[in-house]
C-alpha cells in the first residue's frame, strides 16, 4: 500500500496531534477503494473508534471513492483519483478528488421518494451525508470532503 | 443446480434459505457475481420463496443494496415471496435511512421468518 507522510494541513489543530495520514492516487478501476480502505480501518481501530463508527466511515469512504471512480472518472485508465486521509482519536476526514467533469450533488434525486424508492442506484451521495458529520463539495463537483467527529 | 460461489443455498420445506459467503459484501466483481447468482434463483430456478439470512454479513455497499432491489423486483413479478432475517443493527440502519426497510421484508430471526411465508 502506498503510504505518504509529506501531507502536512495548513493550519495545525489539536486534531491533528498524532493522526495518521494517507495521501494516495488510486487508478480508475474497480475495487481500487481496497488501497484506501484497509488502511483506513486499521487505523480506526488503532484509534479507539467504536464499530458502528467505523462501519459509517467505511461505508461513506467506499461509496465516495466509488463514485468518483465509475461517475467522475468514468473508469478512464488515464485518469486518477485523488484520496488524502487523516484518523485522530477525534477526527476522520477524507477528500476525494477525480478528474471527471463534476457534478451538482443538490441534483441527486430524493432517492427515498415513492417513485425511485425501488431504483437499483442512487443511494451513495445520501448514506454519505447521512452517515458522516460533514459533507461539502467543491463548486465543480469533482472534490467531495467528509468529517466524523466521535459523539 | 448451478455452483454458487458467492451464496449459500438450502431448503427449508418449500422455502429457499440464502446465507452469504462473504462477511463484507463490497468489492464490485463480487457485487456483480452476488447479483448474478441471485437472480439465477428466480430467473432459471424459478424458485417462489426465498429468504436471504444475513447472518455473519457485517458491511454491504449501495451497490450490494441495487442488487437486493432487483431481486425484490424480480421476486415479486414472478409472483414469489422474498423475506431477510439476521440483519445486524448497523446495515439495519442503512435500510431505515434509505427506507428499504418498507421495501423489504425484514424478520429478526431465521425461524421467524420461515414461520411468515
Amino acid at each position: 500500500m502506498a503510504h505518504d507522510s509529506s501531507v502536512h494541513a495548513a493550519n495545525p489543530s489539536p486534531d491533528d496531534v498524532g493522526a495518521w495520514r494517507l495521501a494516495v492516487h488510486l487508478p480508475s478501476e474497480r475495487g481500487a477503494s481496497r488501497i484506501v480502505t484497509e488502511g483506513l480501518l486499521e487505523q480506526l481501530g488503532v484509534h479507539g473508534w467504536e464499530s458502528a463508527d467505523v462501519f459509517s466511515i467505511h461505508l461513506a469512504a467506499e461509496e465516495a471513492i466509488v463514485n468518483a471512480i465509475v461517475h467522475g472518472n468514468k473508469l478512464d485508465p488515464h485518469k486518477q483519483v485523488y484520496v488524502e486521509c487523516l484518523v485522530s482519536p477525534e477526527l476522520v476526514r477524507v477528500e476525494i478528488t477525480d478528474e471527471g467533469a463534476g457534478f451538482d450533488p443538490a441534483q441527486v434525486p430524493d432517492c427515498t421518494s415513492d417513485e425511485r424508492l425501488e431504483v437499483p442506484s442512487g443511494r451513495g451521495v445520501m448514506l454519505m451525508r447521512t452517515f458522516m458529520t460533514r459533507i461539502e463539495y467543491n463548486e465543480k463537483g469533482n472534490r467531495v470532503l467528509m468529517e466524523k467527529r466521535k459523539g | 443446480m448451478p455452483t454458487h460461489q458467492r451464496i449459500d443455498v438450502s431448503k427449508v420445506g418449500d422455502v429457499t434459505v440464502v446465507r452469504f459467503n462473504d462477511r463484507k459484501i463490497l468489492d464490485e466483481a463480487k457485487i456483480i457475481q452476488f447479483g448474478t447468482e441471485l437472480f439465477s434463483l428466480v430467473d432459471l430456478d424459478n424458485r417462489k420463496s426465498i429468504l436471504l439470512n444475513f447472518d455473519g454479513v457485517e458491511f454491504l455497499s449501495s451497490a450490494a443494496l441495487g442488487k437486493l432491489i432487483t431481486l425484490d423486483r424480480k421476486v415479486k413479478s414472478h409472483k414469489g415471496r422474498l423475506k431477510m432475517s439476521n440483519i445486524r443493527r448497523e446495515i439495519y440502519d442503512v435500510f431505515q435511512v434509505t427506507k428499504l426497510n418498507k421495501v423489504f421484508d425484514i424478520h429478526d430471526a431465521e425461524a421467524e421468518a420461515l414461520s411468515a411465508f
